[in-house]
């Protein structure tokens, strides 16, 4: 039975890909694939899309710094440069309040970086392995086991009755 | 001689619990069995000079499949971990074992120990390190520390101590800056080896800490390897600790654990369906996304036991020819935003101050 976790969704998340005036190329890919439709409900989705508009927020806040370090130096270049970085830092804080907040179910969310925009996020998730199947399914193995029977012996000598599929006999 | 395979399929940490049943097995009873195993960590048994190659399907082989109930009573009787397999193999076999070392019985072969370490091999010097462990297995995730927390300890002994981060790929181990990583990139064959040379281990409740305890030490170092163990209140000192470990325990602290170990099994529900994540297995007093007695665990109190290991002499870290050799190597987090080297963040011990790259 899967339960609720007990760690409650970030309320009120504002997906930025609903935003007017969203710049795609900022939004960042998730296990290098496209991210979930901002409706996805499932939880590993949801997280996802949390961390994933950090790393949007972020990189517009990298893109503003980049066009404010190109103008020329100046009193007001400075107060913009200022006021960014403090931006980034509150960016950086909702970033690592994510990675607090969901720390506990074994989330795992690293950037890729590339001249200081994130590109994609590895995620790592408590209730599902790297193929995405819940941890704690039951698997069914088969195996093929040939059993060589003695020379000039019948199957039908040994075994009364066999339970699932017809095995394979040998003419 | 009475020929038993013995059988368990648990954890790598609990098998090594098994390593000492076996020595002391032959120990108190010389002569008397031959003995072989079948578990899920054989490399736990290379050149263990207790097995011999036995086949189950010998009609004059005993299978035992092994188990410790005693766990039952760790929080009623003065009883450790190490006895757990004993006491079971005295009623299976009728047999008086008993505990003759305080560890599991870990063994080397000459090769190994003449093999460089790990950390020589992959930064070209033989220094002296720590191994640290900063999360662990999704069973059982009311053991995790947070990781900022182990990553607090790891900055305020930057330049002491070298950190190697080890991690089994498939489990939860979050990176740590400025630590050696090796995470998912030993088999268990090498973590043992690793463990063979490491000055000292920082640890939760685990493999590796068992494994500080069982593997020896290398020559000129002191006959047993310092241990940080942050503990909490899950398991019971006595069940759990050796005798020269820093074993950091909540027991008595508070009232979820005040008779003994709570032995419950998460801090949240994880949702895979594991029947840990029922009410009775979750922890009952989480504050901050831990369990309380792990939130009474400060980076502070773990740098100081740290410190408390490597009085005499006193911590030496990396000289500083070896530093500036060593720092490409260590684990850096990629910064978002680039040209920032770090940030003022809420985070237990993060204290950088924001600098800029024109």
């Amino acid at each position: 039975m899967l339960l609720e976790p007990q760690i409650s969704m970030h309320s009120g998340f504002d997906d930025p890909r609903r935003r007017s005036g969203f710049l795609p190329h900022y939004y960042p890919k998730a296990n290098g694939k496209e991210a979930p439709p901002f409706d996805a409900s499932a939880r590993n989705d949801r997280i996802m899309h949390e961390f994933l508009a950090a790393y949007y927020d972020l990189n517009c806040l990298c893109a503003r710094l980049l066009e404010i370090r190109a103008r020329p130096d100046s009193p007001q270049r400075g107060n913009d440069e200022r006021e960014c970085l403090q931006a980034v830092e509150k960016a950086l804080i909702v970033r690592d309040g994510l990675e607090d907040r969901y720390a506990p179910l074994g989330v795992i969310a690293e950037p890729v970086v590339k001249e200081g925009f994130t590109e994609d996020v590895k995620f790592g998730f408590g209730n599902r392995d790297s193929r995405g199947r819940p941890r704690a399914d039951l698997y069914t193995i088969t195996a093929q086991v040939p059993i060589p029977l003695p020379r000039g012996a019948k199957i039908e000598n040994f075994i009364e009755s066999i339970e699932g599929p017809e095995p394979f006999i040998p003419p | 001689m009475e020929k038993i395979v013995l059988t368990n399929f648990q954890s790598p940490g609990d098998v090594v619990m098994l390593t000492a049943a076996v020595r002391d097995l032959h120990k108190c009873y010389p002569n008397r069995f031959v003995t072989d195993v079948r578990t899920g960590s054989p490399e736990l048994w290379e050149h263990n000079p207790y097995l011999t190659p036995l086949d189950p399907s010998d009609p004059e082989v005993r299978v035992v499949e092994c188990h410790y109930p005693l766990i039952q009573f760790s929080n009623q009787r003065p009883v450790h971990f190490l006895q757990g397999f004993i006491e079971f193999l005295n009623e299976q076999l009728g047999l008086e074992i008993e505990l003759t070392a305080f560890q599991g019985d870990i063994h080397l072969s000459e090769a190994e120990i003449m093999m460089p370490s790990l950390v020589k091999e992959i930064t070209g010097q033989d220094l002296p390190f720590w191994i640290v462990v900063a999360g662990g297995k999704f069973d059982y995730t009311i053991k995790w520390w947070h990781f900022r927390r182990w990553q607090a300890v790891v900055d305020r002994l930057q330049g002491r101590v070298l950190f190697v981060q080890v991690g089994a790929k498939q489990h939860y181990h979050p990176a740590l800056e400025g630590a050696l990583d090796v995470r998912g990139k030993t088999t268990l064959r090498e973590l043992i080896r690793l463990v063979y040379h490491a000055q000292g281990v920082l640890c939760p409740v685990s493999l590796v800490m068992h494994l500080a305890a069982a593997v020896e030490c290398k020559p000129g170092q002191p006959g047993r390897r310092p241990s940080v163990i942050v503990a909490g209140g899950r398991e019971p000192p006595n069940w759990e600790a050796y005798p020269d470990h820093h074993f950091i325990h909540t027991i008595g602290m508070l009232p979820c654990c005040e008779q003994g170990g709570c032995w419950r099994s998460r801090s949240v529900p994880l949702g895979d369906g594991d029947a840990k994540d029922q009410p009775n297995q979750l922890c009952v007093d989480v504050v901050a996304n831990l369990p309380r007695c792990m939130h009474l665990i400060t980076p502070a109190e773990v740098v100081q036991r740290i410190e408390l290991c490597n009085r005499d002499p006193p911590l030496s870290g990396p000289s500083k020819e070896q530093a500036v050799g060593l720092a490409r190597l260590l684990s850096r987090r990629p910064s978002p935003a680039g040209v920032i080297k770090g940030s003022r963040v809420r985070g237990v011990g993060r204290k950088a101050t924001l600098e800029t790259k024109s």
